[in-house]
C-alpha cells in the first residue's frame, strides 16, 4: 500500500467519481466541481504562461525577462485583439468585441480553407481511384472493387436530391451497409477506448494505491 | 493567409502572415480566457446569492484558487550565466502534483465510467432485427475480439482459421478497418470536408455571420 | 424478474469484477503485429543517427492508457537509433504526459538535455492549433522562442540550424482529438509534405485509416494494443503488453452482454409469439 499522500488524494477522487455508479452522491458532486475548478486554473496558467509571457511579453519586453533580443513591439498587436475581444463583457462597449471575433474567424478560415480541400478532398479522391483490374492479382481486385464501390456507394446515400428508388435505391442499400460496418467497427472501437480507460484505473487502484498487483 | 498560398516567397505577404499567425495565437488564448471568466463569474454569483447547492460552487472557486496560487507564477532568473525560467506548471512544483494527482484521476475516471454505461447500454439495446443492426454487430464483434490476442486463440481453437486459408481473426479485423470501413469513412470525411469549405466561403464572403452571436 | 430490464448495477459489478481480475490473476499473451504499425515501425527505422524529428504530445490524463505505451515505446526506438526529439504540443494536458515520458525513457537512458532531445513545451493555436502548425511550418523560432526551461531558441545547440519542418525526417504525433493528427495531415503534410506517423486513441482510428491507405499517414498505433504490438517490435514490454489480458477479458464481456441480451429479446419474442 502506498504511503505518498498525492496517491491517497488520486485515490479517494477515484472512487469518488466511481461511486456515481451506485448512485449521485455528495462526494461525487464535490469531486465533479474541484474537477472544474482545477481545469480552469491549470488552462489559465498554461495559456498566460506560453502565449500570453512567451509569445507576446517576452517578445515585446525582452529586457524584463533577460532577455537580450531586440524588442518587437508588434506583437502587441495581438494584446490590443484579444483585450478588444474581453470587451464583450462590457456593457456598451461589447459592440466592439465583434471585430476581434472576426479577426480570429477570418484568420482561422483562411488558413483552413485551402489546406482542407488538397489534403481531405483533392488527396482523398485520388486515393479512391483505384484499379479496378489488376492483372494475376485477384485479391487486389476484389479489395479494390470494395474501396471504390464503398466509397461511392457511401457517398451515394448522402445524395438526397433524388429519391432512392429503383437502381438507384439498391446503390444506396449498399452503401447502409457499408456505413453499418462502418459504424460497427466504430462501435468496437469505442468500447476498446474506454475499456482501455477504465483498465487505466483499475491498474492505478490495485498497483499503485493498494500494491496488490506488481507494476 | 489564401494570398500567401500564390506568393509564398514575396517578403512582404509572408511577413504580414508571421504577424497574423502571432496575433492569432494570442488573440484565441483572450477569447479562452473570456470562457474562464463567465464561468468563475456565474459560480461566484451562485455563492453571493446562496443558491441551491451553492457550496459545490464555492468548492470549484476554492479549488481554482488553490491550483491558481500554485500554477500561474512564471519567474524569469539568471543562473550560472544562463537564463532559465521557473514556472507553477513545472515537473515537480506543486501545481505540477495538483495536476498529476487531483486533476489527472478525476479526468481519467470520468471517462472511464462511460466503460460501464457502454456495458449497460450493449445489454439493454442492442438488437439484431434486421440485416443492417447485424452487420453492425458482426463488425463491432469481429474489430473488438479480432485486435486482442484472445480473438485470434479462440479462432485457432475452434479451428475457425482454416475456412480463411491461413488467416485468422486479426487478419479479418483489419481487413474489415482498412477496406470496408475505410471506404465508408473516406465518404463520410469527403461529405464533412465538402461541407467545411462551403461553411468557409460564406464565412469569408460575409454571407454567414452566426459566429457573431445571433446575427 | 425480467432478465431484459436487470438493474445496470449488476453488469456494472460484472465488469469491475472481471477487469480486477484479469490484473490480480494475469496470463501472458502474445499479440501480432498489425499492417499500421509495422508501417510505423518500418518509417522510424529508416531514420539515420542525427536525424531529428518532432514529437507532439496531443492527448491528456484520460487518454493517457491508451497513447502512453505507444509514445514510451517510439520514443524508446527513436533513441536506440540515436535519433534527435523536439517535443511540443499543442493542448495544455500535453505538458505533464512529455514530463512523464521524459522520466521514464529518456533519464534512464541518459540522454542530454538540448543536445538529444528538447522540450519546447505548449502552445495554443486556437481550437484546431492551424497557427502553432502553420508557424512551424514556416519559423519554428517565432512560435517557441524559448523552450520549456526557458532556454533561448539560439541557445539549444539541437536547433541551432532548425528553422522550419524542412529539417525535420518525421513527425510523430500521439493524439487523442482535436488539435491533433487530422491537423498536422491538413497542415503539415499537405503544404509541408513532413512525412506523419500516428499513435490515436481507438476511437479516432476508423476516421484515420482512409489517411492510411492515401499514403498522407506513414504509419499508426491505435490504442492500447497498438503499443502493445510497437512494444513487442522494439521487444520491451510495458504497460501496453501487461494491460492486453484485461482489455480481452472486458471485450468479452460486452461481447457477453450482446450476445446474452440478444438470446433473451429472441427467446423472449418466441414465447410471447406463442
Amino acid at each position: 500500500m502506498s504511503h505518498d499522500p498525492w496517491v491517497w488524494i488520486a485515490a479517494f477522487l477515484t472512487l469518488a467519481i466511481f461511486s456515481f455508479l451506485y448512485k449521485d452522491n455528495v462526494f461525487y458532486k464535490i469531486a465533479e466541481h474541484i474537477f472544474v475548478g482545477v481545469s480552469g486554473a491549470w488552462l489559465f496558467a498554461t495559456y498566460f504562461q506560453s502565449d500570453i509571457v512567451e509569445d507576446m511579453l517576452m517578445k515585446s519586453f525582452p529586457h524584463f525577462f533577460h532577455r537580450t533580443e531586440a524588442p518587437n513591439y508588434i506583437t502587441l498587436g495581438g494584446g490590443v485583439i484579444g483585450l478588444i475581444i474581453l470587451l464583450r463583457m462590457v456593457p456598451g462597449f461589447s459592440w466592439l468585441s465583434r471585430w476581434g471575433i472576426a479577426f480570429v474567424i477570418g484568420f482561422q478560415t483562411g488558413l483552413q480553407l485551402f489546406s482542407a480541400i488538397n489534403a481531405y478532398i483533392l488527396i482523398q479522391v485520388r486515393a479512391a481511384l483505384v484499379s479496378l483490374f489488376v492483372p494475376r492479382n485477384i485479391g487486389l481486385t476484389i479489395r479494390n472493387w470494395l474501396q471504390a464501390g464503398g466509397t461511392f456507394t457511401s457517398l451515394s446515400y448522402f445524395y438526397f436530391s433524388k429519391e432512392h428508388k429503383g437502381a438507384f435505391g439498391v446503390l444506396t442499400r449498399i452503401g447502409i451497409w457499408f456505413l453499418m460496418i462502418s459504424f460497427g467497427a466504430a462501435y468496437g472501437s469505442t468500447v476498446m477506448t474506454r475499456m482501455s480507460i477504465l483498465i487505466g484505473r483499475v491498474y492505478f487502484l490495485l498497483s499503485t494505491w493498494l500494491g496488490v498487483v506488481r507494476a | 493567409m489564401l494570398v500567401d498560398y500564390f506568393f509564398p516567397r514575396t517578403p512582404v505577404i509572408h511577413g504580414t502572415r508571421e504577424i497574423f499567425l502571432n496575433w492569432g495565437r494570442i488573440a484565441v488564448t483572450f477569447a479562452m480566457i473570456l470562457g474562464l471568466i463567465n464561468l468563475l463569474f456565474s459560480n461566484f454569483k451562485k455563492v453571493m446569492l446562496q443558491s441551491r447547492g451553492w457550496i459545490y460552487n464555492l468548492i470549484l472557486l476554492v479549488s481554482f484558487a488553490v491550483t491558481f496560487y500554485f500554477s500561474v507564477p512564471y519567474h524569469t532568473i539568471v543562473k550560472d550565466g544562463a537564463v532559465t525560467t521557473l514556472k507553477g506548471t513545472d515537473a515537480g512544483t506543486v501545481g505540477f502534483q495538483i495536476f498529476m494527482n487531483v486533476y489527472t484521476p478525476l479526468s481519467a475516471t470520468m471517462f472511464a465510467l462511460v466503460a460501464f454505461f457502454i456495458a449497460s447500454v450493449a445489454f439493454r439495446a442492442f438488437r439484431a432485427k434486421n440485416i443492417e443492426a447485424l452487420l453492425l454487430l458482426l463488425s463491432a464483434a469481429v474489430v473488438m475480439l479480432g485486435s486482442v490476442p484472445l480473438g485470434d486463440a479462440w479462432f485457432a481453437a475452434l479451428h475457425l482459421d482454416s475456412v480463411f486459408g491461413t488467416h485468422n481473426l486479426s487478419w479479418l479485423s483489419n481487413f474489415v478497418q482498412s477496406v470496408p470501413m475505410s471506404a465508408a469513412q473516406r465518404a463520410i470525411n469527403l461529405g464533412v470536408a465538402i461541407g467545411m469549405v462551403s461553411m468557409s466561403i460564406k464565412i469569408l464572403g460575409g454571407i454567414d455571420r452566426s459566429y457573431f452571436g445571433g446575427e | 424478474m425480467n432478465l431484459q430490464n436487470l438493474d445496470r448495477r449488476i453488469i456494472f459489478a460484472v465488469l469491475l469484477i472481471a477487469v480486477a481480475s484479469a490484473f490480480l490473476f494475469p496470463r501472458p499473451l502474445h499479440i501480432a503485429v498489425e499492417p499500421p504499425v509495422q508501417m510505423a515501425y518500418d518509417t522510424l527505422n529508416k531514420l539515420q543517427p542525427g536525424d531529428r524529428v518532432l514529437m507532439a504530445f496531443d492527448y491528456g490524463p484520460s487518454t493517457m492508457p491508451e497513447l502512453q505505451p505507444a509514445a514510451l515505446a517510439i520514443l524508446r526506438h527513436c533513441f536506440q537509433r540515436k535519433v534527435k526529439v523536439v517535443f511540443f504540443t499543442l493542448t495544455n494536458e500535453g505538458l505533464p504526459m512529455i514530463a512523464d515520458a521524459l522520466s521514464q525513457v529518456a533519464v534512464p537512458l541518459d540522454e542530454k538535455e538540448n543536445v538529444d532531445y528538447v522540450n519546447l513545451g505548449f502552445k495554443w493555436g486556437g481550437l484546431t492549433g492551424s497557427s502553432v502548425i502553420e508557424g512551424l511550418g514556416s519559423n519554428m523560432q517565432a512560435v517557441f522562442p524559448v523552450t520549456i526551461k526557458g532556454t533561448a531558441y539560439h541557445d539549444v545547440p539541437l536547433l541551432h540550424d532548425v528553422k522550419n519542418f524542412s529539417d525535420f525526417k518525421a513527425l510523430i504525433s500521439f493524439s487523442a482529438g482535436t488539435p491533433g493528427i487530422n491537423e498536422y495531415i491538413q497542415y503539415a503534410n499537405a503544404r509541408y509534405h513532413i512525412p506523419i506517423v500516428g499513435a490515436v486513441t481507438k476511437v479516432t482510428a476508423p476516421r484515420e485509416f482512409p489517411f492510411l491507405n492515401s499514403g498522407q499517414l506513414a504509419g499508426m498505433c491505435a490504442g492500447l494494443v497498438g503499443g502493445a504490438e510497437y512494444e513487442e517490435l522494439i521487444d520491451h514490454p510495458g504497460f501496453g503488453m501487461s494491460g492486453l489480458f484485461a482489455l480481452s477479458i472486458a471485450h468479452l464481456v460486452v461481447l457477453g452482454c450482446i450476445v446474452a441480451a440478444n438470446i433473451i429479446y429472441f427467446f423472449g419474442r418466441r414465447q410471447s409469439s406463442r
